[in-house]
Formats: structure tokens, sequence, C-alpha cells
């Protein structure tokens, strides 16, 4: 079964203003241009309402500098060790990432990126390094390609996750369900995504490797903890009684 | 027997604290069952209905927060369906259907609880519901 056509370099969950840190400081000077873009586009999704409009351009102007940002680190990193880059990369973002989150928000949006993990896994496997190179990023600079890809859950995904990663700590409850929102938007188009290629024949099952049992547990008890009465009538409204 | 089969108004009791505190045994079977087999295992009815509440919690306005909780804990669950082996399930289910028609008194299901049942059978598990927990055997 061959795998749907996704840009393998953007497969790869990485932070492109970590990318940038890590590029010579000439290549960084050259673009400059790129983090205020990148910052804009994410604090974007910091206002309400957190609406399909605003997600779509959002989506857009975070992926616009990518075609440069690639091509530049390609230029200076070691071709073979792209996937070792994008591995290091989720590491240290499943690591640092999500730490201004409410403890409930970053457990959720650490298991969205066991998911982008897991779809990266499978696509690094099936298609190897060797797709990995700057032609991927570089289709981007096509406005239907970038509109294409911003359209797609995926991309709008990583959007809503690294927007949510940007916010800065707050105590106020609003802000942090705002980031809450992020975070289960970025969620659910991850679990759109799953079941778009579930529909290709690619069935990937991100949780298989978890420890038993308790982690089946504490999203129930998650769950739990955000239903309330109205939400609870809601699903049992879902129940199925007869097909006709 | 192989494992067990949660109904949904079993499985839903692991995240309903309204319900959940009505039935403390059927709670603490389904958790045994969860931390035993690791995942909770539901039938294709289940999720398709949970899918609806998703669904539905997005359109009422309730927020992604809740929806993708949902769709976290579903993520999660084992699905086993009625449609390996040539659809075999379904035929399974056509003959209980039947079999409940021709029954003196006829003991008629809905089409839900009579594909969970036909799923626990194909499945060869124990189906584990509200009302009991009972063999699926026939």
């Amino acid at each position: 079964m061959s795998l749907p056509a996704v840009d393998t370099t953007l497969v790869a969950p990485l932070d492109p203003l970590v990318l940038l840190d890590q590029l010579p400081a000439r290549a960084r000077a050259d673009l400059s241009w790129a983090r205020p873009a990148i910052q804009k586009a994410l604090e974007s999704l910091h206002e309400e309402p957190l609406d399909d409009e605003r997600l779509s351009a959002a989506t857009r102007a975070f992926f616009e500098p990518m075609p440069a940002i690639a091509a530049a680190l390609f230029q200076h990193l070691p071709a073979s060790d792209n996937l070792g880059l994008a591995s290091r990369g989720m590491e240290a973002f499943r690591a640092e990432g999500f730490r201004n989150l409410d403890p409930h928000t970053r457990d959720m949006a650490l298991d969205a990126l066991t998911i982008l993990s897991a779809i990266f896994a499978r696509y690094a496997t099936e298609v190897g390094g060797v797709a990995l190179d700057v032609s991927t990023a570089d289709s981007l600079k096509d406005a239907d390609s970038l509109e294409s890809w911003a359209a797609s859950p995926m991309a709008r995904a990583y959007v809503c996750l690294f927007a949510a990663d940007k916010m800065p700590p707050s105590d106020d409850p609003a802000r942090q369900a705002h980031a809450a929102e992020l975070v289960g938007w970025g969620f659910l188009m991850l679990s759109s995504t799953l079941d778009q290629l579930a529909r290709a024949g690619v069935v990937i099952d991100p949780f298989a490797d978890e420890p038993k049992g308790d982690r089946t547990l504490r999203a129930a008890e998650a769950l739990r903890e955000v239903l309330d009465d109205e939400d609870l009538q809601i699903l049992s409204e879902g129940r199925m009684r007869d097909l006709r | 027997m192989s494992g067990w089969l949660l109904d949904t108004n079993v499985a839903t009791l692991l995240f309903d604290s309204k319900h959940s505190k009505r039935a403390p045994e059927a709670v603490r079977r389904a958790t045994e069952i969860v931390e035993e087999h690791g995942r909770s295992p539901i039938s294709a009815v289940s999720l398709f209905e949970l899918k609806r509440g998703v669904r539905r919690l997005l359109a009422e306005g309730k927020g992604a927060r809740k929806a993708a909780e949902l769709d976290r804990w579903l993520l999660r669950a084992e699905v086993f369906g009625l449609d390996q082996g040539r659809f075999a399930g379904w035929t399974l289910a056509a003959d209980l259907w039947a079999a409940g028609r021709a029954h003196k008194p006829a003991r008629v299901f809905s089409d839900a609880d009579l594909l969970i049942v036909a799923t626990a059978f194909q499945h060869d598990r124990v189906l584990v519901t509200g009302r009991a927990t009972r063999d699926s055997a026939p």
C-alpha cells in the first residue's frame, strides 16, 4: 500500500523558530524577516475569535517562510542528518514544549505530539531519508501548493499546537481556556488526519506502545473533569436506537 | 471466551460522573477490564455512537477541548467490528434477530443492542452491559 502524497519534511513536527536558531549567523541574518512573520502568524491565534478564517490565514502565513528556511537548513546541515535532526527536534519539543500550559492541557498537547510523531515515523520508515530534501519544502513556493497544504488538517494542527506553545503563561482562566481550545483543535485535526490516512489504507495506531491501561484511565479521568450534565445529555442523544 | 466487550453504557461510565455514582460496581468492573486489557474494548457501534457525540459537542458550540478529550479516549479504545471474514458478523446478527423473532414470546432488541451482542459473539467475548454482566455465548 502506498502512502498518500504528504510532504515528509513538513510532517516532522519541528519548531521553525528553533530551526532558525540552528542556522549560522549569516544565514540567520538573511532570514531575519522569517521570525517576525512566523511569530505574527502564531500570535494572531492568541486572540478571539478562533474561527476558520483566522486559522486559515495564520496557517498560510506560518508556512510561507518554510521554503526559505528549509533551503538554508539543508544548505548548512548534512543531508544524511535530516532524519536525525527531525528526531532530535521532536524529542526536544516533547521535553521542553508546552510548559506554559496547565498540566491537563499540556498532557493533551503531548498526546497530539505523539500522534504527529507516529505519522512522521511511519513516513520516515516508508520513504526513508531520500525524500527529506529541499525539493519537498520547495513545493510551497507555489501559491496553489501552499494554499492546498494550508487547508489540510495536518498543517492546521501544527499551527494550533505551535500557537499554544507560544502563548505566554497565564493564571487567567480565560487565557488558559483559549490555550486549551487551541490544543483541542490541534488534537482533533490530527485525529482527522489519522482518519484520512486510514481511508487511504494507512492505519496508524499512535498509542500502541503505551503502558497498559493507565493512560486509557487517565484519558477517561480528564474527560470526566470537563464534561458537565449538558454535555452528557448531548452524548446520550448520540446513542443509536434502530437503524430505520 | 477470549476477553471482554464493554457495552456503550458501561464504557461511558468511565467518564460519566453523573451516572457512575449510581453504578459503582459496573465502574469498578470496567476499570479492572481496562487495566487488564490495556484499552477499552468496545464495538464499532459504540465508536459510532461516541463519534456522533464528538461531532455534536462541536456543533453545539461546547468547544474543541471537550470534543478532543472524548476523541482522545476513543483513540485508546480497541474497537471490534462485524466486517471480518466476508462480513460474517452481520450474518450472525441477522441470525440473532431471526431467532429473537421466532422465540415465543418474540424477543425484540434495538438494532444497536443486537449489533453489539453480535459483535461479542463474533469475537468470542463476554459482553458487559449496564444491566448485568452476561456471557455472550449462545
